[in-house]
């Protein structure tokens, strides 16, 4: 009986030691986080899956609105409304929030599941583009202390309907290979429907940033045919004909520079068309 | 370090199995069947094995090209994302690469693979067994989990111990009661890199259960806890989990009772506390419910709510027996099963918190109370009957319950959570010869929800054992839309010789989930021709 005894203290000292490997978390649960702004910082794009009938993602925007609270400028969102979730229904679900830039980018990055998200179009892992909303907040913490490789000027003009865009772009590092800038129309806090949890329809719900549509296509234009040195500046002009259904006081220019040889994007910028 | 001395057996054995899915797509808007830009995709994998002796080795080769759809586009090229090599010296078991474990009913570590669902979350590292004496078992692992061609970033640590009293206490060999217990512990360590949580980077779960066993009846029950563990399927509340799983069978000839019961609160378990879907699962939650193979009854099925539910199944499967008045000549198999899931019962944990609010305890729960919120509800009888010599029956009845809303994420298209449905199901086989027989199904579904009624008719020909032709139609003649009002046929051929097995099948495919043990993936609608070949060695 006694060597059983010895195996059972063997176990149980075993088991004890990943006992022990437990973190008891005492309330407050949540971080205090103070993050410094400059104008010639790397700013990070979060793009966002999601739609109307989608019961999770309200959570899903809860941690944008948080990880925007934290990152402040330094954080520009873009929630995409893609998929059956998106698809418009009636009453207060008849919102059609999809376009084309936003299907083609739902195309090209297939989401497994929603809500999840791009940061920067950086791969988590060598495994995807998407990731899980629980990990926006590392990632964006990981790319938020790199050293921006370019930076960024928007100026919109705004003339019957109209958004014209002049966008300027300074290489602060020498750039290698193709780079592309690409311009996208977001529309701010539209109103209707959600669904969420627990059979709850969140009514008069209010969806930020809403892909429009794209100034110069999904996949945006070159921005020079060869390498570019540092200090070197190429200003793009675009304009873009705005739905007169959207309201061009919420409206917003997102502009961003991405490496086309891996889709990263290494600078992006926002400003209002008005 | 353990030498090690092969006692190898000649040249060993080498063992395999092959299997690829493969389907030419066609877009169908009328179902909702995508555009497909490849239009022909296909999931194989091939796994090989080498024994010799006290020894094995083995590897799995999979290929996604790209990867079907309704599985997880994560899953892209080829790879092999599973080997191993194991060897046993005495008492001691050794397995370093990939494998697979359970400890007990799984409620805090099932490690395990399914094709079908396109689940895999086997561990990469080291696994000991050891066997001191007969009846005594310890376990020990660790490593990380499979993700994808991947693996995650936890660190999953586990020792299981399971202790059989009638082989340790020499006294009880004879006695007719067994009792045998365990008990587990596993622990997963993940970094904390998240700048709006402080999030605990060491996460431990316990567990203990029992087994009695006293001739024709058997009890097993196993209770588990988990420390805080905010996740992104817990909406980051700090909540510790728990988890009680008992269930109790009789049986004797001719006739099977089970009676089975879980609750289940804040158990979801992964190495990465930002994953959702079906990755990188550390526990599995058992389902109570029937897991049905008729289309129409499985048209609605269970998934299992890692945050909470309750749970019961009751199943009593009776045989009358030949020669009697109800039995008939050749006796008739009766069964009939009920399971029910609720949720959890949940309150404020103070009057400034809403339920579930992130960054908190989330919720406090009556362990013995049940929630308001039926999950799911299925009622079945079967009557099994063999006719004459050449004719055999089996009709079956369901009533189900379906909360689409919790189970899939949204409502119906009404706008409605529950899906009501009552089904109705004959299958009759027809022995022509000795080697060349007919089946037929025949079900119905009735419900005044989502898609509204559904009949489907399916008539199979077999000429034992090499071929089968099937042809059959699922029929939404219920839709509200008259437009959805679709058939969805499908034909198919299949050829079986020896090891290998070959099917093609061209037809129409419905939107909906399937599930196995309460474990659930997406399956869009499609238009194709499927091709599916299985083989081994």
């Amino acid at each position: 009986m006694k060597k059983y005894f010895n195996y059972l203290t063997v176990f149980s000292l075993f088991a004890l030691f990943l006992f022990n490997t437990c973190d008891k978390i005492e309330a407050p649960y949540k971080e205090v986080v103070s993050i410094p702004t400059a104008d010639t910082v790397r700013k990070i794009l979060l793009e966002e899956f999601t739609g109307h009938t989608c019961t999770g993602c309200p959570g899903g925007a809860a941690v944008v609105r948080t990880l925007k609270n934290i990152y402040g400028k330094r954080l520009i969102l873009i929630s995409i409304h893609a998929s059956d979730f998106a698809e418009p229904g009636t009453g207060e679900f008849s919102n059609d929030f999809r376009s084309t830039t936003g299907n083609e980018i739902f195309t090209t990055f297939p989401p497994p599941n929603f809500p999840t998200g791009m940061v920067s179009r950086t791969r988590y892992g060598s495994a995807d583009f998407i990731t899980d909303k629980g990990h926006w907040g590392e990632r964006i913490d990981s790319l938020k202390n790199l050293n921006p490789k370019a930076f960024i000027k928007i100026n919109n003009s705004y003339n019957s309907g109209s958004v014209t865009s002049t966008i300027e772009c300074n290489a602060l590092q020498d750039l290698q290979g193709v780079y592309k800038l690409t311009a996208y129309l977001t529309e701010d806090s539209l109103v209707g429907g959600q669904d969420s949890l627990n059979s709850v329809i969140l009514h008069n719900y209010v969806f930020r940033d809403v892909l429009r549509g794209s100034l110069n296509g999904t996949w945006g234009e070159t921005l020079s045919s060869g390498d570019i040195s540092v200090g070197t500046t190429i200003t793009k002009i675009y304009s873009m004909a705005l739905n007169p259904s959207w309201n061009p006081d919420r409206c917003s220019v997102v502009a961003f520079i991405s490496d086309s040889s891996n889709y990263e994007i290494i600078q992006v910028e926002e400003k209002r068309v008005k | 370090m353990l030498p090690f001395v092969s006692r190898s057996q000649g040249i060993g054995q080498v063992h395999g199995s092959f299997q690829m899915d493969a389907q030419y797509y066609m877009k169908d808007s009328l179902i909702g069947a995508p555009k497909v830009p490849e239009k022909l995709l296909m999931n194989a994998f091939a796994n090989i094995f080498y024994t010799n002796g006290n020894f094995s080795a083995g590897l799995r080769y999979e290929s996604y090209q790209n990867v079907m759809q309704g599985f997880d586009s994560r899953n892209k090229g080829n790879g092999i994302p599973y080997r191993f090599a194991s060897y046993k010296a005495d008492e001691l078991k050794v397995t370093v690469g990939n494998f697979y474990e359970q400890f007990g009913s799984g409620l805090i570590l099932r490690a395990y693979q399914d094709w079908n669902l396109g689940i895999d979350n086997s561990i990469d590292g080291v696994q000991l067994q050891y066997e001191p004496v007969v009846g005594i078992t310890i376990k020990g692992l660790i490593g990380n989990q499979r993700f994808f061609f991947d693996k995650g970033e936890g660190i999953v640590r586990g020792a299981d111990g399971e202790f059989v009293l009638n082989s340790i206490i020499k006294s009880w060999a004879e006695k007719k009661t067994k009792i045998t217990f365990g008990g587990s512990v596993v622990s997963k360590y993940q970094k904390d890199m998240d700048p709006i949580y402080k999030l605990p980077e060491n996460v431990s779960a316990f567990a203990g259960r029992i087994n009695l066993v006293n001739g024709k009846i058997n009890f097993v029950s196993e209770y588990a806890y988990k420390i805080n563990d905010p996740s992104a399927v817990n909406n980051y509340i700090y909540k510790p989990g728990e988890a009680l799983f008992s269930s109790a069978t009789y049986s004797q000839k001719g006739l099977g009772i089970s009676l089975s019961a879980k609750r289940i609160d804040n158990m979801n378990f992964r190495s990465d506390r930002a994953i959702t879907g079906n990755a990188l699962m550390i526990n599995y939650l058992p389902a109570l419910t029937k897991e049905h193979s008729y289309s129409l009854a499985a048209m609605y099925p269970y998934s299992t709510q890692p945050n909470g539910e309750i749970g019961a199944q009751a199943e009593i499967i009776y045989n009358i027996k030949k020669n009697t008045k109800l039995g008939g000549k050749w006796g008739t198999d009766i069964s009939i099963n009920y399971s029910r899931a609720k949720s959890i019962d949940m309150n404020k944990v103070n009057d400034t918190t809403a339920i579930m609010e992130d960054g908190t305890l989330g919720y406090k729960s009556d362990f013995f109370k049940i929630g308001n919120e039926l999950y799911f509800e299925d009622f079945n009888i079967e009557i099994d009957r063999k006719v004459s010599k050449k004719i055999k029956a089996v009709l079956t009845y369901l009533y189900q319950s379906y909360n689409k809303e919790i189970i899939e994420g949204h409502k119906t298209e009404q706008g409605l959570s529950i899906v009501y449905s009552h089904i109705s199901i004959l299958d009759i086989s027809y022995k022509i010869k000795d080697k060349k027989s007919l089946q037929m199904e025949l079900q119905h579904l009735y419900t005044k929800q989502d898609k509204g009624n559904w009949a489907m008719a399916m008539l199979q020909y077999t000429i034992a054992p090499k071929w089968f032709f099937a042809i059959g139609d699922m029929y939404n003649y219920g839709n509200n839309e008259k437009k959805l009002q679709i058939h969805y046929y499908n034909a198919s051929i299949g050829f079986i010789k020896n090891a290998n097995r070959i099917s093609i099948t061209y037809g129409k495919q419905r939107e909906g989930i399937m599930c196995v043990g309460g474990v659930c993936r997406y399956v869009p609608a499609s238009n194709g021709v499927t091709l599916t070949i299985l083989s081994s060695f």
